[in-house]
């Protein structure tokens, strides 16, 4: 038992977690963890500022739709590895490297397709009378879209960031095997020398950053969204509540990964 | 914890649909005839400069059609087991939280609470824990119930409440009822649940590589691995084909099964 | 009125099931299809013959190595097969041959001794290497004789990069500030790699370490500058194309690393060993590398460049 305790090798993931000379190739914790965060930060924030006013005004105008309804699909589709080792491939055919270009690029593009199609969905349900009511009050069509249309629209365009960002983090780590770095080092290396606690270790971790974040969001959309604004749209039909809320949008856009 | 809602059956008008299959089937031609045209000038001096896509490790290699064979097989085998499985469990927790209503909250927490669970991470524990095959398929199982959960109840909770009182009038016990009427009834809402989440479980399914597993997404690892991209546009044309086929094929299955909706007009 | 609706009832859930069935037979039938296939074209071997499994590491050289020597034994009347590498390095394949899933590793002499004794000294003598190599494997494993041929751990960099810094030997690594060290996983927690860099030996510090995959990402690496310096191999195609350059290990951790066929002591007779022994001493450092340049760089398959090679040499 004492001889257990005392041995090199931690016994269990939790004094591997607090035992820092494990760590030796795979980086401290709050350094993996700070990747990747911030990756996982500013690819999201990137997307939502491609994706949210693109989506709102071609919603407004309601252009696009079949490709709104196939990006879901498409996302959906398409592995997320394929997405990060294309994109590592083509930076370094280009000559950018392992970092951070392609990883960053992977996650941009992994989140566009759920914030875009959530924010369109969204936007399109919005009231039609609502809409017409401010028309017909004077209201200029760039004020309907952001003080009509998104405010009506952010529950679910906050429920499509919540999504988005996390198949973010789920994407981030994987980067780790395609020459990344971040929490997902400690899969890949305890993957490679077959050191079940550094993997568990790193699967706690990345969970939690992932809870985290999606939690953080979930408090932010409690602050953010206006007073009224209700969570799910009613729908006029023969019994309230007993209809599968077909104006309700997918927001299961895109894959887990 | 991710709040989600079901994912409502889709209402692409038939003339939409025909028009993407079209389209869909003019790309895959010309794809044909393209890859054609460049296996007739290929020689092996074209093949040090490395382009994105060697065509003759796809169609004149010999052992490529069974390793790809393989592949797909591993592939759909991990897509189809682990949905099995999570109809069956999806079953169970839709008829638990039918019976008892409190339940429904639990259960979305805990089937949201795994689909938030990063797959890389859940691969990855799973594997210090269990086999790789046993793994893959806790996790892939795991992915799949959040939407097919959701996607039960809320097709059972659609069925119109006149309906329900029409059957109860002709004496009809619940049992009865739930396989007579709702179930036909939520077939279509059903479907589409399970049309997602295969086509999401197929996406997933390339994650396992990490655990020597992957179908044809090892492919993918395996061109990073020696860093050539014929592989991994090859593993991920595969991937889509056999995601979208999946679809079509539920999509068929579940429209043979519903003949009366398509007498009713699409929204 | 009554027909139709008690007829109705149980189609729909029946014809779901069936569905579901169907596909899964689908399934199942393909991969038998799967598995006939694969024992006609393995299985005609009769029941004579010693089946031997062979087992690479999970890198091309390895990959390339291990269907020479498998494709070479079927040859003298042995029912040879490769595993699937699976991402495997040693301390994957030395458990394979100890339960009897593996019966021959082709490994490198000072690596395959590192692992084995990690406590033992390095020597960059093949001879001394050899006997360390031999002292330490156990009652379960033998091994053949050493190949002339060669892939040693280096530490390589740029040529650019040792131009720039004026670099010779690993401990001019020293005067260079803020270097990025690359290797494999596997490198991170050896003794002869990244350990031994770090500690006693070198005494080097590294701004950062960066796990990539050995081969072709750990090249690529190197050259677009993600790291600075990478534990590599000597055979690497770089290196003879004058891309990299080996920094010379002039505290002498790294070993030598002659080809050396390791074998499971159950399957171990002499007639094996010869046969072995046979193919070992033709097999040149020269060799290694140019296999490395079709599978690297060509992206050839392993299977061929090792077909290639011994029709070239007239052993099959």
């Amino acid at each position: 038992m004492i001889a257990n305790l005392l041995a090199a090798d931690p016994t269990n993931v939790f004094q591997w977690l607090g035992d820092s000379s494990e760590r030796l190739a795979s980086g401290a914790i709050p350094d993996q963890a700070w990747i990747t965060i911030w990756h996982s930060v500013a690819a999201t924030s990137i997307a939502i500022v491609l994706a949210v006013p693109l989506a709102v005004w071609l919603a407004h105008y309601r252009k696009a739709e079949l490709l709104s309804a196939w990006l879901v699909n498409i996302g959906r589709v398409i592995p997320t590895v394929t997405i990060v080792a294309v994109a590592v491939l083509v930076s370094l055919r280009n000559g950018y490297g392992f970092e951070p270009w392609p990883i960053l690029i992977a996650l941009v593009a992994m989140a566009l397709p759920p914030i875009f199609s959530n924010t369109y969905t969204a936007v399109r349900g919005v009231d039609e009378n609502v809409v017409s009511a401010a028309r017909a009050i004077g209201t200029t069509e760039w004020s309907i879209m952001t003080s009509i249309e998104l405010p009506l629209a952010s529950m679910v365009i906050l429920t499509g960031i919540r999504v988005a960002a996390v198949q973010v983090v789920a994407t981030e780590v994987i980067g780790a095997f395609f020459g990344g770095e971040g929490l997902g080092a400690y899969i890949r290396q305890g993957l490679g020398n077959r050191d079940n606690y550094e993997v568990q270790a790193g699967a706690l971790l990345i969970t939690g950053v992932a809870m985290t974040l999606d939690l953080c969001l979930f408090l932010l959309s409690k602050l953010l969204i206006p007073k009224g604004v209700s969570p799910v749209k009613r729908s006029s039909t023969d019994r309230a509540g007993t209809e599968p809320r077909p104006s309700e949008p997918a927001s299961t856009a895109g894959p887990v990964s | 914890m991710t709040a989600l809602s079901p994912v409502p059956a889709t209402g692409r008008s038939a003339a939409t649909r025909w028009v993407v299959r079209g389209v869909v089937a003019v790309a895959l031609v010309a794809f044909a005839i393209w890859a054609k045209s460049r296996i007739d000038g290929l020689d092996t001096s074209t093949q040090a400069t490395n382009p994105i896509i060697r065509w003759e490790w796809l169609f004149l290699r010999e052992r490529t059609p069974d390793e790809l064979r393989e592949m797909t097989i591993q592939h759909l085998q991990l897509t189809v087991i682990p949905m099995a499985i999570g109809i069956t469990i999806a079953t169970g927790l839709t008829l638990v939280a039918r019976k008892l209503r409190w339940s429904l909250t639990p259960i979305t927490v805990v089937t949201s609470f795994l689909y938030t669970i990063p797959s890389f991470a859940l691969f990855g524990i799973l594997r210090t824990l269990t086999t790789n095959f046993q793994a893959a398929v806790i996790a892939l199982t795991s992915y799949s119930l959040l939407v097919l959960v959701r996607n039960f109840v809320a097709g059972l909770d659609g069925v119109p409440g006149h309906v329900l009182d029409a059957a109860d009038g002709l004496g009809m016990g619940p049992l009865r009822r739930l396989i007579t009427v709702e179930i036909p009834l939520a077939l279509p809402v059903i479907f589409t649940g399970i049309r997602v989440a295969t086509v999401t479980i197929v996406g997933l399914v390339a994650v396992s590589s990490i655990i020597q597993l992957g179908g044809l997404g090892s492919l993918i690892f395996e061109g990073y691995k020696v860093l050539f991209s014929t592989k991994i546009v090859v593993g991920t044309v595969l991937s889509i084909l056999l995601a979208t086929l999946l679809d079509l094929l539920l999509d068929w299955v579940g429209r043979l099964l519903t003949p009366w909706a398509r007498r009713k007009a699409e929204p | 009125m009554n027909t139709t609706r008690s007829r109705s009832p149980w189609r729909a859930p029946l014809a779901l099931l069936a569905a579901f069935a169907l596909v899964l037979a689908a399934c199942g039938s393909d991969s038998d299809g799967a598995a006939k296939d694969d024992g006609a074209s393995k299985g005609d071997g009769g029941g004579e013959k010693v089946s031997l499994s062979l087992r690479p590491q999970d890198f091309a050289e390895s990959v390339t190595l291990t269907e020479v020597y498998a494709q070479f034994l079927a040859t003298k009347g042995y029912d040879t097969s490769v595993q699937k590498p699976d991402g495997a390095f040693r301390d994957g394949v030395y458990p394979a041959l100890e339960d009897g899933e593996a019966d021959i590793v082709i490994d490198y002499t000072g690596s395959a001794a590192t692992f084995l004794d990690p406590a033992g000294t390095p020597s960059a003598d093949p001879d001394e290497t050899y006997d360390r190599l031999v002292a330490s494997l156990g009652d379960n494993l033998e091994v053949g004789a050493f190949s002339p041929a060669e892939d040693k751990n280096a530490l390589v960099v740029l040529k650019s990069f040792a131009e720039e810094h004026d670099l010779t030997t690993i401990s001019d690594l020293a005067t260079v500030p803020d270097v990025v060290f690359g290797g494999s996983a596997q490198c991170m927690e050896r003794e002869d790699c990244l350990l031994g860099y770090q500690g006693d030996t070198y005494g080097l510090t590294f701004k950062s370490v960066k796990t990539l995959d050995y081969g072709p990402p750990l090249a690529a690496g190197l050259k677009s500058g993600d790291i600075d310096a990478a534990q590599y191999q000597t055979t690497a195609p770089e290196i003879a194309s004058g891309d990299f350059v080996v920094l010379e290990d002039d505290k002498g951790l790294l070993s030598a690393d002659n080809v050396v066929p390791i074998v499971a002591a159950k399957k171990s007779d002499a007639d094996l060993l010869a046969a072995l022994d046979e193919l070992s001493k033709q097999l040149t450092t020269e060799d290694l590398i140019a296999w490395n340049v079709r599978t690297d760089i060509d992206k050839d398959d392993p299977v061929d460049v090792a077909t290639d090679w011994l029709e070239e040499k007239g052993l099959i």
